[in-house]
């Protein structure tokens, strides 16, 4: 096989063996790599039905097709366990040196079982692998604990998946870091910190194999030129944060806990603000010729001397949905997080609910004691000091952060049932998974996407912004054809995250995005690489196969219809500001749209996959399993 | 003579260094027109934003019009009044 060595590492921790399991092509073929095949291991060696902490969770870690070769963005890996925050698939992407490692150490996928006693670490030397003893890595940050690996294994080409503080501590929004780029969302770090397991260090020493390297070697020199125009020009200038001022244009920018959409110090957040005033340099990650990650540093103040990359998404969760207008508050909390291990998204969220419940007056001061403010401290919206406190409070689990620690469907689920209060109503996730950052009540598809997705209200995995944001469709209203649109841009996302190529990559193969632009190109890529002979339809088919697996293990996770939801302040508030002001998605929207989107994907009324498709796709085993 | 402000978000802005730009259109004049005024004042705007024959958006960038509507036929006419967003279509982050 070429592309892949047909080998994947298993590792049992609590009994400290290991073994290595051939795939046939064939299911290569079907799985390809990154989030689809993280997937399905994580269906083959799950213990069904398992808590996300205990050890019949495995953590299931898929390279991607093109890691380790030429291919622009390929240098990505997909990672898959039970999420502690939604109790279904937590699926998420990294990039960057670690995942090359682990190619080129000659594995295609890790898959981790069961759970040590004592911190460990793993030392994947090719073919060889070490447990080794991680007591004094705990307590040290992500960044400073990869540093730490190298040192101790004295070569600074090995390279490291790792967890921080809060992984340790299990907050249930804790991610893994390599590279300093995460694995975020869903909570992966935790379930490592689960396993007492500190960090996955790899050094890998062989080659990659390619089935044809001139005609690869030619289509990576198009893509690469073609990767320097203007088709990248927004990630490459500003970087994702120029989303801040078009979504506040829009009244889409979440704004103190989700009540607006629009902030009235959006400029002073901006990417254009950010890059005039805070901007360092911009990196990229390994095998990419983008490079989007705009990295900023605090220049005065209390936050002085924090740096970290900024995306957009991190962005709006600490900043305008706290009513926060302080950019280098921004960068200290997202710093924080990042080196902390944990999902900034989700804390900045977290953060905001814990906001809006004191100003309601459920929280008071006396609940924000900690040792920085032994009196307690107020955290109205607009408090940066307090987003930053409240952040380094949930990674150590300290006072209030102990709640906080758990997401905000269940820390509001807590406060509830103690004090008899509907914090729910305001507590923004889909499934568990706390809300991105734009309000669906003025993108419809995008509500849809976002109620049905696999992993929770996650933008990444439903694209379905676009053909709002586009203007294909009335981004206010609901028609017929917005099942359809739910499904073929999430489709369209999961060939993206399977390969995985990063999809800012998407216009770069012939300045058309969709689908007749980029998969003749992808194909082309994917046989070069394998020596296969995938066409369009393969190429679309693999998105299918990808979201086919995430469905059928929630199935097996207990899944209902009623599981895909929105927040109930999407349904039942309108915002009263900006552009998209007045509307809200109604119960019968929603419903009505997803019996058009469990029609479009062929499923029953119900949502549940018919055993034919499976089969259809290659899953018999699947079929069997929860096919009706 | 339809009057129209033009609104520059992202890369247009970054490389204008203007937030917004008043225009005052001849009567009859398309969102095409507009793009080949914004090309002519702001050459700047050549390459990444406009593309190099000067009358069409580089895609991702587009119009939106009050924040309420994309311009899919850029032969179709903005009216008196209207605000015209220049921004990416927003994606990824
Ligand atoms: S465009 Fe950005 S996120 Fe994508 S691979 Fe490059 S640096 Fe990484």
């Amino acid at each position: 096989m070429y592309g892949y060595s047909g080998k994947v590492l298993h590792v049992d921790l609590t009994n400290r063996k290991v073994r290595v399991e051939r795939k046939p092509e064939e299911w290569y073929r079907i799985y390809i790599g990154g989030v689809a095949m993280a997937t399905r291991l994580c269906w083959e060696n799950i213990e069904v039905g398992c808590d996300p902490l205990s050890p019949g969770n495995p953590i299931c870690i898929a390279n991607g097709v093109f890691a380790g070769t030429p291919v622009p963005v390929g240098g990505k890996y997909g990672i898959a366990s039970k999420s502690p925050l939604t109790g279904f698939i937590g699926d998420s992407l990294s990039g960057s040196w670690f995942t090359i490692a682990l190619k080129r150490a000659g594995w295609d996928a890790l898959v981790i079982h069961g759970a040590s006693d004592d911190w460990v670490y793993l030392f994947i030397d090719d073919d060889r692998v070490e447990f080794r003893d991680a007591s004094h890595l705990v307590g040290l940050g992500a960044y400073q604990t990869e540093e730490a690996i190298r040192e101790e294994l004295n070569d600074d080409q090995v390279r490291s998946a790792v967890i921080g503080p809060a992984g340790e501590k299990l907050v249930r929004m804790a991610s893994v870091t390599n590279d300093s780029r995460q694995a975020g969302r869903t909570g992966h770090g935790a379930v490592w910190g689960s396993k007492k397991l500190k960090a996955v260090s790899v050094r890998g020493t062989q080659g990659v194999r390619v089935a044809d390297p001139q005609e690869l070697l030619q289509l990576c020199y198009d893509i690469t030129q073609a990767a320097q125009g203007p088709h990248t020009q927004k990630y490459r200038i500003l970087g994702t944060p120029a989303n801040v001022l078009n979504l506040n244009r829009l009244g889409l920018l979440p704004t103190r806990n989700y009540q607006e959409g629009v902030f009235e110090k959006a400029e002073l957040i901006s990417g254009e603000y950010l890059h005039e005033h805070y901007h360092v340099k911009t990196i990229a990650c390994a095998q990419c010729p983008i490079a989007c990650e705009q990295m900023s540093r605090a220049k005065d103040g209390p936050y002085a001397g924090a740096m970290t990359g900024i995306d957009y998404e991190p962005l709006y969760a600490v900043s305008s949905n706290c009513g926060v207008g302080d950019l280098q508050a921004a960068i200290k909390t997202i710093d924080i997080c990042d080196r902390g291990g944990m999902d900034a998204m989700s804390t900045g969220v977290t953060i905001s609910w814990a906001m809006e419940t004191f100003e309601r007056g459920i929280f008071t001061k006396e609940d924000f004691k900690c040792s920085k403010y032994p009196d307690g401290f107020e955290p109205y919206f607009g408090n940066a000091d307090a987003v930053v406190t409240l952040a380094e409070m949930i990674r150590d689990r300290e006072g209030i952060g102990d709640l906080l620690a758990e997401g905000v469907k269940r820390a509001s689920a807590q406060v509830d049932a103690e004090k008899g209060t509907e914090t729910w109503k305001w507590a923004m996730h889909i499934k568990g998974l706390e809300c991105p950052g734009y309000d669906a009540r003025g993108l419809k598809t995008f509500a849809l996407g976002l109620a049905v997705g696999t992993r929770g209200a996650c933008h990444n995995r439903s694209a379905a912004y676009d053909p709002d944001i586009k203007g294909e469709v009335d981004r206010f209203s609901v028609d017929e054809t917005r099942g359809e649109l739910a499904k073929s841009t999430e489709e369209y996302a999961a060939v993206y995250d399977t390969l995985p190529l990063c999809k800012f990559i998407r216009r770069c193969f012939t300045g058309k995005a969709d689908r007749a632009g980029a998969w003749p190109a992808i194909a082309k890529l994917i046989n070069a690489t394998t020596g296969w002979d995938f066409d369009y339809d393969a190429v679309d088919l693999i998105g299918v196969r990808a979201h086919a697996i995430k469905k059928a293990f929630n199935i097996r996770e207990g899944w209902t219809r009623a599981d895909d939801h929105l927040p109930w302040r999407w349904m039942h508030e309108p915002m009263t500001e900006g552009a998209s002001a007045g509307h809200v998605v109604t119960e019968e929207e929603l419903e009505y749209m997803k019996d058009l989107y469990y029609k479009a994907k062929g499923w029953t009324k119900e949502g549940l996959i018919p055993k034919e498709q499976l089969i259809e796709l290659g899953m018999e085993d699947v079929a069997e399993e929860i096919g009706v | 003579m339809p009057k129209v402000v033009v609104e520059f978000y992202g890369t247009a802005r970054h490389v204008t260094g203007q937030k917004e730009v008043p225009l005052e259109l001849k009567e009859g004049s398309t969102f095409r027109d507009v793009v080949k005024t914004l090309a002519a004042r702001y050459p700047a705007l050549i390459g990444d934003v406009i593309k190099p024959s000067g009358d069409e958006l580089q895609m991702p960038n587009m119009f939106n019009v009050n924040a309420r509507r994309v311009v899919q036929d850029l032969d179709t006419q903005p009216e008196d009044g209207d605000r015209i967003l220049l921004m990416f279509v927003t994606a990824g982050g």
